[in-house]
């Protein structure tokens, strides 16, 4: 069980975090926040790379900082810009991860071929990394991540640059994985999240809004998300009076779904609909 | 260990040995070919080493003052041979009547000015004449050595005064008393000028140069390297954490220490199989109490052997500090060019300092004890500079 | 132009530059001050010496052969021999008319005076030494033959052909010049002595290369920061798509060019005042440089300086800076050839300094039954190392009066054709 306790962080007179209080226990938890919100900041602090201002952040009841080595054992990291060395192949550098990492060099090998084969880069594995695309740079976070068998697995945006086919293969790898285990991880893309956590973290003005299932969160729009047509001409002054969430162009005709809290000013031909993540999201962060 | 294995991986790239075996190929392949080595009148043939050997082997590596004498004649001697054989050959020489260098020099002691004229016109003759030889630098040296060698036993036959001229020209009362000690020696070391101020010094300058060059390629770019890779993020949260950085320090020090050691052994392969492995017989020699008058004195009692290894012990030690303090610099380098920028300066007052410290080594002239002062801070300096990172380490935020 | 200026102030803003600059200007300033400071031993002070020389041919005029220079002279020299019997007189208490003996023993005291004391001995010294050189220096030129120096040489090396036509070319020319040297009243014009003083050496052969030394270390730095700036930043898909494109090479190489070529402008700048302020030239600005007076040793020899023609100390002062303008523009072409090849600025660093160890090298290993070790001996680098003998007499690959010009145009040939094919292999290259 992660625990954080009254975590403040400031940066000089700017304050990213304000009196955070969470706990991770076993399953998948979504973080989900606009940019700037200080998801990233949150999860380095439990990482260790940064340290709470104020708060600490314990782990099984005891404080993370003092652990040491025997904290950084169960953790599995995969940052939001990744880096790694061009002149290496998959292989050696999980290798050197690997030594980092305490794992005992046979197990790490047979561990760095089963990985590659799961990310799907058994092919490349000693091919040098400079000339990898975008998303295979990625799959190689993701694996160095899983390297260490980690109990906590700590991901900042890891599908970022990665094709619907190796988004899905992820979130069928997370899924495996998080059987008896803390994944933390944070997204734009609300559908990876939609599927596969247990749990949703959103962030607001520097602390937490609410902390609860992905069924719940989207209860509490219930009623207030709705979708219509309008005629072209009307399109753009539509969008500046309601608060949308998607448009689609058709012939002659333009398709909203858009959230509203009441009846008031609803067009007569709106139907209501089930809202889903992406929904809530738009909707709780419509200021900022 | 495997980390460190894996540290000194990234150290040691195959680019990186090419770059170091290149600039220490030109570097000795430049002296040697400044340098008049295994030539007909190289420095094999030099008269100080020729006689000197003979000497030591004779009456071992001390002499008394008349044995002094005989050896200083002697070189004088040899000296004489290659020049008379050249004054031979000159027309002008054969014109003026003059068929040795005894007998030019005596045109000196004659103290008339139509001799003292002819004097100079031979003498600036003969030297151009040495200088367009095929043996070139080395035979002009030769006159030079020859007139050294003559002042000497001038010199030991005014012993006393020569002594107390000595005592007068250094600074302080210290070194003044130590002079006197060792010039009050009954017997005098046979160890040869050359092999300490000749073109020995050439060459262990290039070591001291080769040695900063190893290091500095080595251990420049491993820093800046883990800086742009942007690796540190997930290498701090791994098992091993920040220690790796100690690590780090730990390979960078031990690839110094290794790279150095190598380029060592191959200057020793190239010291005693090339010219001067007719070094060796002096080996056993005192430092101090040449028979030459321009010699040091030094404050220690020592061989050259120990002198040698001494010598070779500071260069290393300097190279090593300044190794460490790229090493601290390049932890704020973001790119190569901010490392070049650093290692440039750093690596030439690096050189500037082992000129400075080799010129006048153990010698009274110089306060005693600096060079394990110099040492000891070029050292110890930049090691603390670098567990004082190691520490700040474990508390900084990486934001990136 | 925006662009341009862009550039430049991203160099100007650059800490390393400014750090190098100022690392730079502090050890040519130490040069200069304990060259001033006659730190180098007790027995001699170059400033002084340099000084005192210059208030001397204030007061005697610069043409030694003249009446009016020997009667002054000897004004000058015997209130200096009085002096130093003074001096001798309070040092030690004893009289004598012995110059030497009093030189010996003041000199064998030196630790135990002041600095007035030392000022004063220095002043005496240089004033003295200077009669015997004066009195010398036709042994400098009139003993020489280049043209017989020349041959021997011809036949040591048995150079046949365009070799020995060359040295023999070389030879003929320098003699001429020696006696246009002894007939043209350069060999009677007062210079200072160079083993006192060491100007020519220090000047030229210490803080000039020094200078374009360190010149030229910026300018490959600055070079190689600013054509790879854009792949260091990762930012190299912008830049090279925006309107501009692969063009903008063009305004990084000539921001480069430009802040290469201040460099040198900036440390001349502060530097040379300096080293004038302290050594006063201010009476020998128009003597010759070739003046016998001006000969130094060199290595285990002396060398005079005999330049091609004459110039005077002004002439080759400007000659020289505007030599290691042309120097730094070469250095600068050379380092951005390199840049657009390697990316990597360490290896291009690397590589650029083995290129130049081993351009240094290539002439000497080459055989004189060749051409080639004076077509390759007109380098840069050997111009760099061979500094404070420009325009002069040399080594043999060096010494002919074209060494400059052929210099620039065959380098310059050689920048412009890899940067040719280094431009073109950009402008097709996948980013």
């Amino acid at each position: 069980m992660l625990t954080v306790q009254n975590v403040t962080k400031r940066f000089g007179s700017f304050t990213a975090l304000e009196d955070i209080n969470l706990e991770f226990g076993k399953g998948v938890y979504g973080l989900l926040a606009p940019n700037g919100a200080g998801k990233t900041t949150l999860m380095k602090m439990i990482v260790t790379l940064l340290f709470p201002t104020k708060g600490r952040i314990l782990c099984d009841g005891k404080e993370i900082l003092s652990m040491g080595e025997s904290y950084r054992e169960k953790i599995g990291y995969l940052p939001q810009k990744f880096g790694y060395y061009r002149n290496d192949s998959p292989r050696q550098y999980l290798r050197y991860l690997g030594a980092l990492k305490g794992l005992e060099r046979r197990a790490a090998e047979v561990r760095i071929d089963g990985l590659l084969e799961k990310v799907g880069l058994a092919d490349v594995k000693d091919k040098k990394m400079k000339k990898f695309s975008g998303g295979m740079v990625q799959r190689v976070g993701i694996a160095q991540a899983l390297l260490g068998n980690p109990e906590i697995l700590v991901l900042d945006e890891p599908t970022a640059g990665l094709d619907p086919k190796e988004r899905a293969r992820f979130r069928n790898l997370i899924s495996e994985f998080s059987k008896d285990r803390t994944v933390i991880l944070s997204t734009h893309i609300v559908s990876d999240i939609e599927s596969v956590a247990n749990r949703i973290v959103m962030l607001k003005d520097h602390s937490v809004y609410c902390d609860t299932d992905c069924s719940s969160l989207c209860g509490m729009m219930g009623g207030k998300v709705f979708e219509c047509s309008v005629p072209q001409k009307d399109a753009d002054s539509f969008e500046m009076s309601h608060l949308v969430i998607s448009r689609r162009e058709e012939t002659g005709q333009t398709h909203f779904r858009f959230a509203q809290d009441g009846e008031k000013g609803l067009p007569p031909q709106a139907k209501p609909v089930q809202p889903d993540l992406e929904d809530v999201f738009l909707y709780i962060y419509r200021e900022d | 260990m495997r980390i460190f294995c894996q540290e000194l991986k990234k150290i040691f790239s195959w680019k990186i040995i090419l770059a170091v075996l290149a600039v220490t190929f030109f570097l000795y392949s430049a002296r040697m070919k400044g340098l008049v080595w295994d030539t007909p009148s190289g420095y094999t043939k030099n008269p100080e080493i020729v006689v000197g050997t003979e000497m030591v082997h004779k009456y071992g590596p001390a002499v008394n003052k008349a044995q002094q004498l005989e050896f200083a004649e002697k070189c004088r001697e040899e000296a004489a041979k290659p020049l008379n054989k050249r004054i031979s050959e000159l027309q002008e020489f054969r014109s003026a009547k003059i068929h040795s260098i005894d007998e030019m020099d005596a045109l000196l002691s004659q103290n008339d000015d139509a001799d003292m004229k002819k004097y100079s016109e031979l003498y600036h003759i003969l030297e151009n004449s040495l200088r367009s030889s095929p043996e070139g630098g080395f035979l002009v040296y030769l006159l030079f050595y020859y007139n050294n060698a003559k002042s000497s036993v001038d010199y030991l036959q005014h012993y006393d005064e020569f002594v107390k001229e000595k005592v007068q020209s250094v600074p302080t009362e210290k070194a003044k008393k130590r002079v006197s000690e060792v010039m009050a020696r009954p017997e005098r070391s046979l160890l040869p000028n050359v092999p300490l101020k000749g073109e020995s010094d050439g060459f262990t300058e290039c070591l001291a140069v080769i040695l900063l060059a190893t290091v500095m390629l080595f251990i420049g770019p491993y820093l800046v390297r883990e800086n742009r890779s942007g690796v540190k993020s997930i290498a701090y949260t791994c098992r091993s954490g920040r220690a790796v950085f100690g690590t780090q320090i730990a390979a960078a020090a031990a690839a110094a220490v290794v790279a150095m050691l190598v380029q060592i052994a191959v200057f020793l392969a190239f010291y005693f199989t090339g010219p001067h492995r007719v070094d060796l017989p002096f080996f056993g020699c005192d430092i101090s109490g040449l028979y030459d008058i321009n010699s040091d004195t030094y404050w220690w009692n020592m061989t050259f052997g120990q002198f040698f290894a001494w010598r070779g012990l500071i260069m290393f030690l300097i190279a090593f500090g300044f190794g460490l303090i790229i090493f601290a610099a390049s932890r704020f380098c973001k790119n190569y060019i901010a490392m070049l920028a650093v290692m440039a300066p750093v690596g030439l007052a690096g050189a500037k300092l082992m000129v400075w410290l080799f010129d006048r080594l153990f010698s009274v002239l110089r306060t005693q004890h600096i060079e394990i002062t110099v040492c000891a801070l070029v050292v110890l300096a930049p090691l603390a500079v670098c567990l004082i990172l190691l520490h700040r380490e474990k508390t900084k935020e990486i934001l990136s | 132009m925006r662009v341009f200026i862009c550039q430049l102030k991203r160099i100007f803003r650059a800490p390393f530059f400014l750090g190098l600059l100022a690392v730079f200007l502090a050890f040519d300033l130490y040069l200069v001050f304990s060259e001033a400071s006659g730190h180098k031993n007790d027995w001699e002070n170059c400033r002084r010496s340099v000084n005192m020389v210059n208030s001397v041919a204030e007061e005697t005029g610069t043409k030694i052969n003249s009446t009016d220079f020997k009667k002054k002279f000897a004004v000058v020299l015997d209130s200096h021999k009085r002096d130093l019997k003074s001096f001798y007189h309070q040092k030690t208490g004893k009289e004598s008319d012995d110059l030497s003996v009093m030189l010996d023993n003041l000199e064998g005291n030196i630790y135990q005076m002041t600095r007035g004391e030392k000022n004063r001995l220095y002043d005496d010294t240089t004033v003295l030494n200077m009669e015997n050189i004066l009195q010398n220096r036709f042994g400098v030129y009139r003993n020489t033959d280049f043209k017989k120096d020349g041959e021997t040489y011809i036949h040591e090396e048995k150079l046949e052909g365009f070799q020995a036509e060359f040295i023999r070319k070389n030879s003929a020319a320098l003699q001429s010049r020696v006696k246009e040297i002894e007939t043209d009243g350069e060999e009677d014009e007062l210079y200072f002595p160079g083993n006192m003083c060491r100007t020519h050496g220090f000047l030229y052969g210490i803080l000039f290369r020094a200078l374009v030394f360190e010149s030229a270390l910026l300018g490959v730095l600055i070079m190689m920061y600013i054509v790879n700036f854009e792949f260091m930043h990762g930012t190299q898909a912008l830049a090279y798509s925006s309107r501009r494109g692969r063009k903008l090479a063009t305004n990084q190489f000539g921001a480069a060019f430009i802040s290469g070529l201040l460099v040198p402008a900036l440390l001349m700048a502060v530097v040379l005042p300096a080293y004038f302020a302290l050594f006063n030239f201010s009476n020998l600005w128009n003597v010759s440089v070739s003046s016998p007076l001006n000969v130094e040793m060199s290595g285990i020899g002396f060398f005079p300086v005999i330049t091609w023609t004459r110039m005077t100390v002004l002439q080759y002062l400007w000659a020289t800076i505007g030599i290691a303008f042309a120097l730094q523009a070469v250095f600068c072409l050379l380092a951005f050839a390199v840049a657009v090849f390697f990316r990597n600025n360490y290896a291009g660093f690397i590589i650029y300094a083995i290129l130049s160890m081993g351009i240094i090298m290539i002439p000497e290993r080459l055989p004189w039954s060749t051409p080639l070790p004076v077509i390759t001996a007109a380098n840069p680098f050997t111009a760099w190392k061979n500094c404070g003998s420009w325009l002069a007499l040399s080594e043999p690959t060096l010494t002919y009066p074209t060494y400059f010009p052929v210099l620039f145009l065959l380098w310059g040939a050689i920048a412009a054709v890899v940067i040719f094919f280094g431009v073109r292999r950009f402008r097709r290259a996948d980013l």
